[in-house]
Parts: structure tokens; C-alpha cells; sequence
């Protein structure tokens, strides 16, 4: 198996190695300085590096990638860039977070707490809705969104004002609900997914 | 100067954020640019593919950039940040490791190459391809004593390696355009700052306190208005206003191609500014104090 910082040189061509610590990634990350992660990026550099450093000890280095994989941080990250814009090293630390959430999910590693659980469903519901039509649909997501959590009330007072401000159409939503029913992936976008798993294949072979 | 565009809209202009649309037929129109729909387009993904399937977010973004290639074009005009986005990290991808543009190019059965070499344009971008007197020729009437906070947010400027822009973190492409409509932009702490669009569905305290940072400094700063060039930004910054702001503390959040197209003598309803959750008569108000002007 492949290690977090190696997964992350094939992805983006930087490497967190190259961290020294500065901490300019926490001191600027939107999500941190707000209070509304458990550890900053800099952490996160920092036990994907250990993890490299311990290598020939299999369960330590196991250890400090599972920090990294269950962490609530990797999903509370809201993709600003600001981290990679500023590390003095050039290392891209918002495509660091990538690797993360994609590998926890590989390695079925993700947090289990409520709110990670709620953002996963949210990426998973809105890809499924690429899978079924080629496009986000705004209700087939939020539609999917609420039969995965079951947060069947959360927005549902913005709906008339929506439909009001002309933002959504009553035809419209039973038609995306109707989406909902369709299984993938249509023919507009089955290319797609068969390119992503051939460029999938051929990076786990590199 | 006329110009043509592969035109890239994006699923949310399509949907709840189409006023973005609307009105940037109606500025292109003025400005003699042509915006050509690039054929059976696809979602870019966002930030959805780009945190889970990296390979799916790729390929989705080579999908766009074929398919204006084989409508003949080499710019795409993305209006929408996160669209954008995808398409400029793609492209600086495939231009700086030739392997991954021909990775990307076999997983898509094309043969014809030259994928590298398309181009994204940002609105950031589109303006400033326009000299000043262009901007100014299709003004009608003129603002006058409007304060803009003009909201840059992530996307459009980060990473700058992958955006060019030529400053990052104080930007000044979207004052630049608002000093030109005689509006005056304010100086302020959170233009480049995250206001937590991509949590929107999934993560309403994020949401919250991110967007409330935002309305509170351009408040403070004394901006009568917020101006955007990202549907999730006017999602977040309007819509969303309305559940973490007071009645008396809101703040209207509009399009720049809302405010561009007001100068240039488009009507409120044909801009779709009816859309916004907060009012906007603070704006249309500082136009019409000026109809001869």
C-alpha cells in the first residue's frame, strides 16, 4: 500500500515532505481560524510526514495515517486554496486534503461522527446526480441529499420562496424528483465514467 | 472590440442562480461579444468530484474542454468560479505534465491532441481583456455615491499559478470595473475571504459563521452593496443572508454582470434582480438619482 505522502506526489506533484512546520496553513485556513476544525492543516502535514518517517514500522505508520483518515479536519476543509497560496514551500496543501477525503473513503476509513457523515452524503448524492442526467440537478441533490441523512426538514421553509422568486419551478422539481428514480450512468456521460476508471486504473498502476 | 467565446454556463445558471445568465447575455450583447453554448456540455463536478473521485473530476473537466476544441474554439468563458476552476486546474495540470495531458487524452479516445492548449477565461479574466473605454461605451447612466464591496471570495483568484491573476490576496479587477460605472468600491478585510458556499447543503454552521464574516466586514467598511461573479458566492451571500442576518443588518449581494448591466440601461426586471432575497432598492435608488447623467 501506497503512503499518504506518496499518494499525494503522484496527484498533485508536491509533496507535504517538503513541510517545515511554518504553520502559515493554520494561521490563514478559512475553517480553522473560525474555530470549525478539530486539528489545522499544519497537523495534518505533519502525521503524513511521520507516517513516512516510520515506514519500516508498519504499525506506527498505520497509526499516524489513521489520525490523518478519521480526522474530522480533511472533511471540515472548504476548498479556499488559501493554504496552497500561501505555503512558502509551494506544496498544494488544498490538494493534500483531496488525496485525504478520497483515500479515507477508498480505505473506508472517514470519520464517523454526524457531520462528517452529512458532508460525505452530500458529495456522494451530488456525483450520483452527475451519474444520472450529466448535470447537477439542484432538487434530484438536495432530494438525495435528505433520503441519505435524513434531514427530511432542513430547507424545506427556502422551497415556496424559491418557487416565488422564480429560482425553482413546481413541474420542474417533479420532474428532477422523477430523476431520482433513474439508475447510470446515462448515455451523455457514460464516457466519462469509463474515462475516469481508465485514468483510476492507470494511476494504481504507476 | 467584437470577440467570440466557447461559453461554458454551468448547472447553476441554468438553475437557481439563471439572473447570473441573464444578465451576462445582455452585457455580452452590449460589448459585441458573442457566447457560443458549447454542445451537450456536462457538470464540471465541483467540488464533489474534486474531494472523492479525482479521476471523475478530471475527466469531467477534459470532457468540456474536447468538446469546445471540437466546436472550433480555443477560449471558454466560464462565468461561474467553481466551473472555472475546474476547467484552469485541469488545464494547468495538462500543460505542466505533457504524461497527464496524454493520459487524459487516451481515457478519452481522442486522437487529435492539443488539448493543453485551450484556454479558461474567469470573469476576472473576460474584464480584463476589455480596455476601460470599452467597458464605458454601452453606459447609459451613470452610479453615483454607491459604495461596492466587490467580493472575489476563492476561486477566481486561488491558486495563483493556476488562475494568473497578478495579485491574490488584493485583487483589484473588479474595482477597476465599478470605478468605471461611477460607483465607488470600498476598501475591506474579506474580499478574497471563504464564505463556506461548498458546505451550502451539507454543513449549515460553517455556512453561517463563514458568510456572517463576510457581510459583517462589508457592513463595517460601509458598502451599500456586495457585488459577485460566483453562483455559489450569491447563493451563500443572498439567499442565506436571510437565515444568519437581521432584517436590519442584510446587506444586497448582486452579480457584477447585474451591475454592469444597470449602467447600461437594463431594466431591474430584465436583469432578474427581482431573484435577490434581499432587497436591492439601495442600488437601482443611486442609478436613478443620475438619469441625466
Amino acid at each position: 500500500m501506497k503512503t499518504l505522502a506518496e499518494l499525494v506526489k503522484s496527484a498533485t506533484g508536491t509533496t507535504p515532505l517538503d513541510c517545515y512546520q511554518c504553520g502559515r496553513c493554520s494561521a490563514g485556513c478559512t475553517q480553522n481560524v473560525t474555530e470549525g476544525m478539530d486539528m489545522g492543516p499544519v497537523r495534518i502535514m505533519r502525521l503524513i510526514q511521520m507516517e513516512e518517517a516510520f515506514k519500516d514500522q508498519p504499525e506506527t505508520a498505520a497509526e499516524y495515517c489513521d489520525r490523518v483518515l478519521t480526522s474530522d479536519t480533511i472533511w471540515m476543509c472548504a476548498s479556499c486554496q488559501t493554504c496552497t497560496q500561501r505555503c512558502p514551500q509551494g506544496i498544494d496543501i488544498a490538494g493534500t486534503m483531496d488525496v485525504m477525503r478520497q483515500t479515507a473513503i477508498q480505505r473506508g476509513k472517514a470519520a464517523k461522527s454526524r457531520r462528517v457523515y452529512d458532508i460525505v452524503s452530500a458529495h456522494k448524492a451530488f456525483i450520483n446526480c452527475i451519474r444520472r442526467t450529466g448535470k447537477n440537478d439542484e432538487v434530484a441533490l438536495v432530494g438525495e441529499y435528505k433520503m441519505r441523512t435524513g434531514n427530511f426538514l432542513s430547507d424545506m421553509n427556502m422551497a415556496p420562496q424559491m418557487m416565488l422568486k422564480g429560482k425553482m419551478s413546481p413541474f420542474g422539481a417533479i420532474g428532477s424528483a422523477l430523476s431520482l428514480l433513474k439508475s447510470g450512468p446515462a448515455d451523455n456521460v457514460k464516457h466519462v465514467f469509463e474515462a475516469a476508471e481508465a485514468l483510476r486504473k492507470e494511476e494504481e498502476e504507476q | 472590440m467584437s470577440a467570440t467565446f466557447a461559453y461554458y454556463p454551468g448547472c447553476s445558471l441554468q438553475g437557481t442562480e439563471k439572473e447570473y445568465n441573464t444578465s451576462l447575455q445582455l452585457v455580452a450583447k452590449a460589448l459585441d461579444h458573442k457566447l457560443e453554448e458549447i454542445p451537450n456540455w456536462l457538470c464540471c463536478g465541483a467540488t464533489s468530484a474534486h474531494s472523492i473521485n479525482h479521476a471523475l473530476a478530471t475527466a469531467l473537466a477534459g470532457d468540456t474542454l474536447a468538446k469546445a476544441q471540437d466546436a472550433g474554439h480555443s477560449k471558454i468563458l466560464a462565468p461561474c468560479a467553481m466551473c472555472y476552476s475546474r476547467l484552469a486546474t485541469t488545464l494547468h495540470q495538462i500543460k505542466s505534465d505533457p504524461d497527464k495531458a496524454a493520459s487524459l487524452e487516451k481515457a478519452l479516445k481522442r486522437e487529435k491532441g492539443g488539448l493543453a492548449e485551450m484556454r479558461a477565461l474567469s470573469m476576472l479574466d473576460w474584464a480584463r481583456e476589455l480596455s476601460d473605454a470599452e467597458i464605458q461605451a454601452p453606459i447609459k447612466k451613470k452610479f453615483k455615491g454607491l459604495k461596492i464591496a466587490c467580493y472575489y471570495g476563492c476561486l477566481l483568484v486561488r491558486p495563483q499559478k493556476v488562475t494568473g491573476v497578478e495579485n491574490a490576496e488584493i485583487p483589484q479587477d473588479m474595482e477597476r470595473v465599478v470605478r468605471l460605472l461611477g460607483a465607488e468600491p470600498v476598501s475591506w478585510t474579506m474580499a478574497t475571504a471563504c464564505c463556506g458556499a461548498s458546505f451550502s447543503l451539507s454543513d449549515k454552521p460553517s455556512v453561517f459563521r463563514l458568510g456572517r464574516r463576510v457581510i459583517e466586514s462589508a457592513r463595517k467598511a460601509g458598502a451599500d452593496a456586495i457585488i459577485v461573479a460566483c453562483p455559489m458566492c450569491h447563493t451563500n451571500l443572498d439567499m442565506r443572508q436571510t437565515e444568519f442576518q437581521a432584517a436590519d443588518e442584510r446587506i444586497p449581494a448582486i452579480f457584477i454582470t447585474q451591475l454592469m448591466g444597470l449602467a447600461y440601461g437594463f431594466s431591474p426586471k430584465e436583469l432578474g434582480l427581482e431573484g435577490n432575497f434581499v432587497n436591492t432598492d439601495a442600488i437601482t435608488a443611486a442609478l436613478a438619482a443620475t438619469e441625466e447623467g
